[in-house]
């Protein structure tokens, strides 16, 4: 009998930078593996219904919101009870009355955008309303187990060979150390100080109670479905290629008129050509050049 | 507290504080206010004499521990171990490059690994010494010592510990019990014991089936021809893991050698993480998680009223035509992040956990004309998505992990008091 897969504790940051999946014969399941080597094949969250859309007919998709990202959840004929309860919901009602809610479910990944890239959505086996002792507990459940993986990620790029049983004799559980060993494998370099700033921010906004509501001038427009944060990223990227003319990388203010074109202001692109930095798409030669990392 | 067992908290007290600063009568008598008055542990109550006198907490020596009676948050502990490995390596702390170290320490008692950020120059792999000052850290399931700048390696001659361990006997606490364990050595205090006497292929035998005590859980034993009396606490060496109904059992035959001591156990059964229980269950733990599935099944039943099967229509396999008898039950899954369990719940807290008993739900469903959907509908709603706590035993076997509950909670997080504690711990 195949054990039962965990539903994992990831927040939705860990889960959007991954890059790599494991899946074996026709037998074996669909794996994400996250840069800190959580092997996701489940997920159960807690966070803030910002949109649903019915995208077909019995077919929705609907973002949850958590302090760190999205959540994308795809829910049809073979998920009833979450069908039926993104059904029920009025979707403008949301802007008004944001509704926490809990779900679990299988991860699935697909290849998409341009230049092609891992997404990733979940096929939900439940969704319910959740309260705020429910997020609070899924919250501190979450930053405890991803410092353990962050821990563990950080003793396994310290050895020389990491394996599976170095990480057993530290002390780190057999469910945590197979993942950390292939991440490491896939992903080399790993930006673990991210990630902790990642937790402590997380925790931070948390003390300051009550806890803010995910404000929606923060979420990105709704007006298409879709991954819109990676799809300005792809922009970005694309942009950075087209502009790097002398092989020497893209000039800063090129990108940014560039970027204003396409309706992405200063701040933003900021953010975007930090989050390629961090998830190493790109560098900086010299400063206020970028360069994409092929 | 025996007489010469305060004697010796006197002494480390008075080795920790500066001389002359107070007579031994009067450290005896604040130690004694400490402990009989105000039942401060004899830790903290030797601590708060020396902090009142000017000493130094680090020097209290009587924190001298054996391994293998380390536990988690453990600060200021002596051990005197041998080292047996060190191995350094270069970790990356705040991008700064570092080379920490690991390794093991040994003494007659067991084995922990342990984690330094620097070591000094005399410590050397199988050398043994004092080393005092250490903490004692939890990494999921396993303890582990931690060294700091403030820890100091006095060496010591090679027999203080002794090179072989004795019949290779494990020193284990309770929690880490997993059936095929053979020769361990546990000590705990009898919870409960029962006299019975059985049948053998050696003629009638006595043996005493009871539950056994520690700081980390509980675990059944039964007891060959040796007696063992309730709320004795005992030092079991030798005895071997067996299972029994899917939990690990302690045996005790006539290999094994019982001795009642005199140090107190403290029972308690801290939270265990599910794919802990996956390995071995456990008798009467306690687990935390969020059910993430409820069976089919779950919610209004009818049963045999003679062998109990759950029956669809009115006739049972086994006993024909029979009325069924009405009943309550969930089961669902519980998943806390590490593992997942098959929770059984029955009738009495289902009724709890619905805030109605059985006689309410049978008239609100002749309302509903025989319609008992709602109340699968009502548990669902109280615990699914839901973080609870529940206690019972976990049994595990072919079929995986089951706990059948004996109390089911709500968990209700301290979540100031939590993120304080999280942050201090990631900074």
């Amino acid at each position: 009998m195949r054990k039962r897969e965990i539903a994992w504790r990831v927040f939705a940051r860990e889960l959007r930078d991954v890059r790599y999946t494991l899946k074996g014969d026709d037998r074996e399941p669909f794996y994400a593996l996250t840069p800190l080597g959580a092997r996701v094949n489940r997920i159960y969250a807690v966070g803030v219904l910002t949109h649903v859309k019915e995208i077909d007919r019995d077919f929705y998709k609907a973002v949850v919101s958590d302090p760190t990202g999205n959540f994308y959840i795809t829910a049809g004929q073979y998920q009833p009870q979450g069908r039926s309860f993104l059904q029920r919901i009025d979707p403008e009602s949301l802007y008004d009355n944001p509704m926490l809610v809990a779900f679990a479910g299988k991860v699935r990944g697909y290849m998409g955008g341009e230049p092609p890239r891992l997404y990733l959505s979940v096929n939900p086996e439940f969704v319910v309303r959740a309260d705020e002792d429910v997020r609070a507990y899924w919250i501190l459940d979450t930053v405890r187990k991803t410092a353990m993986r962050i821990a563990a990620m950080e003793a396994a790029l310290s050895l020389e060979r990491p394996t599976r049983e170095a990480l057993l004799a530290l002390g780190y559980p057999a469910y945590i150390a197979d993942g950390v060993v292939e991440a490491v494998k896939e992903y080399g370099y790993v930006n673990l100080e991210g990630y902790r700033d990642m937790l402590l921010e997380v925790l931070q906004k948390f003390r300051e109670l009550p806890m803010p509501e995910v404000s929606m001038e923060e979420l990105p427009p709704v007006s298409e479905f879709g991954d819109y944060e990676d799809e300005m990223e792809a922009k970005v990227l694309e942009m950075i290629e087209d502009m790097d003319y002398e092989g020497t990388g893209a000039n800063y203010l090129d990108l940014l008129d560039a970027a204003r074109r396409e309706g992405i202001g200063q701040t933003r692109l900021d953010e975007i050509l930090e989050a390629l930095k961090d998830r190493g798409e790109i560098y900086e030669p010299t400063i206020m050049k970028y360069k994409r990392i092929s | 507290m025996k007489r010469d067992e305060l004697e010796m908290h006197v002494n480390d007290v008075m080795n920790a504080i500066p001389e002359g600063s107070a007579s031994r009568e009067e450290v005896r008598s604040l130690l004694t206010r400490y402990l009989n008055d105000l039942k401060v542990s004899v830790y903290e109550a030797k601590r708060t004499v020396v902090r009142k006198y000017g000493g130094d907490v680090h020097l209290l020596s009587s924190r001298i521990k054996k391994i293998g009676d380390l536990r988690a948050g453990d600060r200021g502990v002596t051990v005197i171990a041998r080292v047996v490995t060190v191995n350094p390596k270069e970790i990356t702390v705040e991008g700064v490059k570092r080379r920490v170290f690991y390794g093991f320490l040994t003494d007659e008692t067991g084995t922990v690994p342990y984690f330094a950020w620097q070591l000094p120059g005399n410590v050397k792999k199988g050398g043994v010494y004092k080393i005092r000052n250490v903490q004692v850290r939890e990494w999921q399931d396993k303890l582990e010592v931690r060294i700091s700048e403030n820890t100091e390696f006095i060496e010591m001659p090679q027999d203080a510990v002794p090179m072989t361990r004795k019949r290779d006997i494990l020193v284990a606490k309770v929690a880490d019990l997993r059936p095929r364990m053979g020769a361990v050595e546990v000590t705990g205090k009898v919870l409960s014991v029962e006299r019975s006497i059985v049948e053998t292929s050696d003629g009638m035998k006595e043996v005493w089936h009871g539950v056994l005590g520690d700081e980390t859980g509980k675990v059944q034993f039964s007891s060959w021809g040796v007696a063992v009396e309730e709320g004795a606490v005992i030092r079991v060496r030798g005895a071997y893991v067996g299972t029994f109904r899917g939990m690990p059992t302690l045996v005790m035959d006539a290999r094994c050698e019982i001795e009642e001591t005199e140090e107190d156990v403290e029972v308690r059964d801290p939270v265990v993480s599910l794919s802990h229980l996956e390995k071995r269950g456990g008798y009467d733990v306690r687990a935390e998680g969020v059910f993430i599935d409820i069976k089919a099944g779950s919610g209004f039943i009818k049963r045999c009223p003679q062998c109990g099967r759950v029956l669809a229509t009115t006739s049972c396999p086994v006993h024909g035509h029979v009325s069924p008898k009405p009943d309550l039950r969930i089961k669902a899954v519980l998943d806390d992040g590490t593992g997942s369990a098959h929770c059984i719940v029955n009738r009495e807290i289902t009724e709890r956990v619905l805030g109605k008993t059985l006689e309410e739900v049978v008239e609100e469903g002749k309302e509903m004309l025989g319609d008992y959907s709602f109340v699968y509908e009502a548990i669902s709603e109280r615990l699914l998505g839901r973080p609870w706590e529940v206690r019972g035993n976990a049994i595990a076997d072919e079929f995986g992990l089951t706990i059948l509950v004996r109390d089911l909670k709500p968990i209700a997080v301290n979540v100031e008091e939590e993120a304080e504690f999280l942050l201090e711990e990631l900074r």
